[in-house]
């Protein structure tokens, strides 16, 4: 079985995916071997057309590492804001994060003190309760917003999160790779494709829906698309659309 | 729990036992359908399905016990569905403080996780019964997360955070001695010493009373954690049998532990690195 098609995402305007591959066992790396990998990864998501990576690894090794990574995919128009907060658009229009432990709680503690120093330094106390969005303004005040992953791949040795930052994994589909050394392209496909069929259980349409990638995210597979989602109904007709498109291919067996 | 069950339990016991385990029991629904049941009879085979869960995992030594009874996000679901459910969750608390019931039997101290003022006053009075009736155990802990979700549960804690700290600051300026936590009235700036670190979150999260799990169990095969235990859930493994909730078992429960005891080195490691 061949695969006729490999960027079968371009050409459909509006999609966006997010991917956020997650490396469990990073910590042996970097080593030639292991940095070599994750280009090889991130050429193959680039290849099928997603526009978003975040790679995690608990200790920030990526992070501080991450040099290679942007030479191979380095874009001549870096912007400043872009930059600043981390994320960085790569020639091929590849938007690349870097996330490590430190992300995580550490994040949310920090923005807990942005949100003191922030409502309560005029020396009176506010009586109403924080809300979502004041949590997600905070955290993107202080350099660890973002938004959620649609889908997080963990190359690594067991399912398990190893502390991705709690407030953007509410929904997200979470997915066990295996070890990195034994990635394959197929593999990969299989997940985003699988990704993509997910039935989100809505009362009120029977499409097959992603999440539009408006930065919210709403767990749908307990209740009907709430009002906020009517505009962002054409982000969920074209991935209807992706669904017939994959419906025409034959994935190759094992992928190389 | 039969012999053939109890000898099972003694062998796994060889290997390092879940301290706790926590349930997404997702498939209820679904499983009405698939059998043509009425509304509402798979939620009922789902608490039988959870009672035996449970039993099984006090005797096999699992301490704490975590379920996602209700998200906040599922009042969003039709009226009479929530009305139905509530009605089914109010019947089956009481079940539960009843002698001769379970929990009972076990030594289960019953928790309430979540922002219970969302809850009817019929079911957040029961649920208070319940805590009450069952603080005097002290073999097991079943925690029940309802009106929950984990970014309802952080934001609850860094509330709190905020309040105490203000509080303190307060308690200091009226005894004159500010220590760096100066509030100065009107438009003028405040020196404020942000203190707030991630201890402090902790010991605000609904899920204090427990430690954090070590295997999430969600059936019907859904990948996602839905917004229950983020926080709590950095070490934890995470099993996703592809079955409806009422149809799990004995056997799900010992390849889950399986898994954790081949995957114990790796994560206990990571929890020692963060």
């Amino acid at each position: 079985m061949e695969m006729k098609h490999r960027s079968f995402l371009n050409g459909l305007p509006g999609v966006e995916i997010w991917v956020f591959v997650h490396f469990g066992s990073f910590c042996i790396l970097p080593s030639p071997y292991g940095i070599s990998k994750v280009l090889e990864l991130l050429q193959w998501v680039a290849d099928i057309g997603v526009k978003s990576v975040c790679l995690y690894d608990p200790e920030g090794v990526l992070k501080k590492n991450k040099e290679p990574i942007m030479q191979r995919f380095s874009s001549a128009n870096l912007s400043e804001e872009a930059a600043v907060n981390g994320r960085l658009v790569t020639r091929r229009n590849l938007t690349l994060e870097f996330v490590s432990f430190e992300d995580g709680k550490e994040a949310v503690a920090k923005a807990a003190n942005y949100l003191f120093v922030k409502h309560y330094a005029n020396g009176t106390k506010e009586k109403s309760d924080f809300t979502e969005p004041q949590m997600a303004e905070a955290l993107g005040a202080i350099g660890s917003g973002g938004a959620d992953p649609d889908l997080l791949l963990i190359y690594g040795p067991t399912r398990c999160h190893l502390g991705f930052p709690a407030w953007r994994l509410r929904y997200t589909e979470i997915v066990h790779m295996g070890p990195l050394k034994s990635m394959s392209y197929g593999s990969l496909v299989k997940a985003i494709f699988k990704y993509t069929m997910v039935h989100q259980n809505y009362e009120t349409t029977d499409a097959l829906v992603a999440v539009p990638s408006c930065g919210q995210k709403f767990e749908t597979s307990f209740h009907p698309p709430p009002f906020g989602i009517k505009e962002n109904y054409h982000v969920i007709h074209l991935h209807f659309h992706l669904f017939t498109l994959f419906g025409e291919f034959n994935l190759m067996k094992n992928g190389s | 729990m039969d012999e053939d069950s109890s000898s099972i339990s003694r062998v796994l016991s060889v290997g390092p036992v879940p301290d706790h385990i926590a349930f997404i029991m997702d498939g209820n629904r679904r499983y009405a359908k698939k059998r043509n049941l009425l509304d509402g009879a798979g939620h009922r085979s789902g608490y039988l399905a959870l009672m035996n869960m449970l039993k099984y995992c006090y005797e096999l030594g699992v301490k704490y016990a975590t379920i996602y009874a209700f998200s906040i996000d599922n009042f969003r679901r039709r009226p009479e569905e929530v009305q139905s459910t509530m009605q089914l969750i109010l019947e089956k608390i009481e079940d539960l403080i009843k002698e001769e019931s379970m929990v009972n039997q076990y030594g289960v101290r019953i928790y309430f996780l979540g922002s219970l003022k969302l809850l009817s006053k019929p079911v957040r009075l029961a649920a208070e019964r319940a805590m009450v009736a069952t603080s005097g155990n002290s073999k097991s802990v079943l925690s029940i997360c309802l009106a929950y979700t984990s970014s309802d549960e952080i934001l609850h804690a860094v509330q709190e955070c905020c309040g105490e700290k203000w509080d303190e600051g307060s308690a200091l300026e009226s005894k004159g001695a500010g220590n760096g936590l100066v509030f100065l009235k009107g438009n003028e700036n405040g020196k404020i010493k942000p203190s707030i670190v991630v201890k402090d979150l902790e010991k605000h999260m609904y899920a204090a009373v427990a430690p954090d799990p070590d295997i999430i169990i969600r059936t019907s095969g859904e990948t996602r954690l839905s917004n229950f235990l983020l926080w709590q859930s950095a070490n934890c493994l995470l099993y996703a049998p592809p079955i409806l909730w009422p149809e799990i078992g004995l056997w799900h429960l010992i390849w889950a532990v399986l898994d954790f005891q081949r995957n114990f080195s790796y994560l206990k490691e990571k929890t020692k690195l963060s």
